[in-house]
């Protein structure tokens, strides 16, 4: 298999676990044993349109490095949480500028054998909500750099997975679904009959690139891992009926 | 130098953000007369108050501004799918990680021509355009959906972009309003550059006065 092809069952295999899974402590935990990262952690921002009182944390840090963590405030100097609720790109924690408080907390970090490399990724649905996922390794950063250019379009997904997840854990359902667009519906309606995107944008009259952004959208919105998933849910859904 | 500013950057060069918001105003309301809100002498929208990505082309020092674009992953609340949902509700509305929108895209011709004689108006467009393709494929986005005016589109090509309009809406400025999407990848960069002739890194991420430094923990 070559790795391409690898690293899409990965995020189709991991995208569904995370689905199925219980809650999102159970989600991050696949996450994390997916990719062999050393911790995830999920946090919903407090903000208004959020309507928590409280931030939503899940992480799969261990307890005595957690309690450590709230005992010393550190979400007060936690430089990837504090820009991570305001930044809209994901970045490396290596971009975040060094102060003697941040220097303070990562020095502490590592001496309870943390790794201090790590991908931060923001969330801002619909609504506005904004959330973070981060993703931590003991990975040297050279390699971990490569590694996240070689996963984040999948890392992103999955985020959103986790979104999604703990907006069902906190308000007892998902958001509804932005609606399939006209075009959408005709890229589903095509590819459900075998073609591909060439002749969808043939048929169509649109780009190559356009009948791609268009299926990946509407793969989005359904919440799919994939097309042939994206085309099952839509013909269940009777948003197509290809015949 | 090509830079994006960030929410929890904007503290830091007031400056440039109140040349944009400017910028903004003269270009969008005073020239391509768009109905665009403007409140002492800028214009601001609320999209503005979400934190947006702004990628601004500015002088080193980052005191000259000449030009911006605004950039909101679709995946928020986007201006697009707002201003569009009226004309063509179904077509814009795209949704994923990875699409993200660029709007507001404008250049400031007075300021480049003072300080960048050897370009015309035209050739500023384009870096602006190089330096989004590269700045997107920096971040990991792949698709850019964008608004501009139908001239525009020949601005696009020129620099090598296949831009695919999916929609125009009428009533928004003297001109309709065109909705486009176009790809990012290491391939339309290469076209870009080869159209545009421009063959040096442009988006260069920050003010060299921050460049990131890793976290050093030897001591």
């Amino acid at each position: 298999m070559d790795e391409k092809t690898y690293a899409r069952e990965l995020f189709e295999q991991t995208f569904v676990a995370i689905q199925h899974a219980t809650d999102v402590a159970a989600s991050i935990i696949l996450l994390r044993d997916a990719y062999k990262l050393s911790h995830v952690t999920y946090h919903m921002a407090q903000t208004i349109a959020s309507r928590i009182d409280a931030p939503f944390v899940r992480t799969t840090y261990p307890p005595n490095w957690v309690s450590r963590y709230l005992q010393q405030g550190y979400f007060n100097i936690d430089p990837v949480l504090i820009e991570g609720v305001s930044r809209s790109l994901p970045f490396l924690w290596s971009e975040l500028e060094v102060t003697p408080a941040t220097q303070r907390l990562f020095e502490d970090a590592t001496q309870h054998g943390l790794g201090i490399s790590g991908y931060a990724i923001p969330i801002i649905d619909r609504c506005g909500r904004r959330a973070l996922v981060s993703l931590n390794t003991d990975m040297p950063q050279d390699q971990w750099s490569a590694l996240v250019v070689h996963y984040r379009a999948h890392w992103l997904e999955l985020a959103h997975g986790l979104h999604t997840k703990a907006l069902v854990e906190l308000y007892g359902k998902e958001d509804p679904a932005p609606p399939l667009g006209r075009r959408e519906r005709e890229c589903l309606h095509w590819a459900a009959l075998g073609k591909e995107y060439k002749d969808i944008s043939c048929i169509l009259g649109i780009s190559d690139h356009t009948a791609r952004g268009y299926l990946k959208s509407a793969r989005f919105k359904l919440s799919c891992a994939n097309i042939p998933q994206a085309i099952a849910k839509a013909i269940s859904l009777r948003l197509i009926n290809p015949v | 130098m090509f830079i994006t500013l960030e929410a929890h950057q904007y503290a830091r060069y007031p400056g440039l953000l109140d040349r944009m918001f400017k910028l903004r105003k003269e270009v969008f309301s005073d020239h391509l007369g768009w109905s665009v809100t403007v409140t002492n002498g800028s214009e601001k929208d609320r999209y503005d108050d979400l934190g947006p990505v702004y990628l601004l082309w500015c002088d080193d020092d980052g005191q000259r501004l000449y030009g911006s674009m605004r950039l909101m992953p679709t995946t928020g609340p986007t201006l697009l799918y707002d201003v569009f949902r009226g004309t063509f509700p179904a077509d814009i509305d795209l949704v994923a990680p990875g699409i993200w929108e660029g709007t507001r895209m404008c250049v400031d011709e007075k300021a480049v021509s003072l300080d960048f004689p050897e370009l015309t108006p035209l050739d500023a467009f384009s870096r602006l355009l190089v330096a989004l393709c590269e700045c997107a494929l920096h971040h990991g986005i792949d698709m850019m959906l964008s608004n501009y005016e139908p001239h525009m589109r020949r601005v696009y090509r020129r620099a090598g972009v296949d831009v695919d309009e999916l929609g125009r809406a009428d009533g928004y400025g003297r001109l309709p309003v065109c909705c486009g999407l176009f790809e990012v990848s290491p391939v339309v960069l290469d076209r870009m550059r080869e159209a545009t002739g421009i063959t040096d890194p442009l988006y260069s991420k920050s003010l060299s006065i921050e460049q990131p430094r890793a976290i050093g923990l030897a001591a």
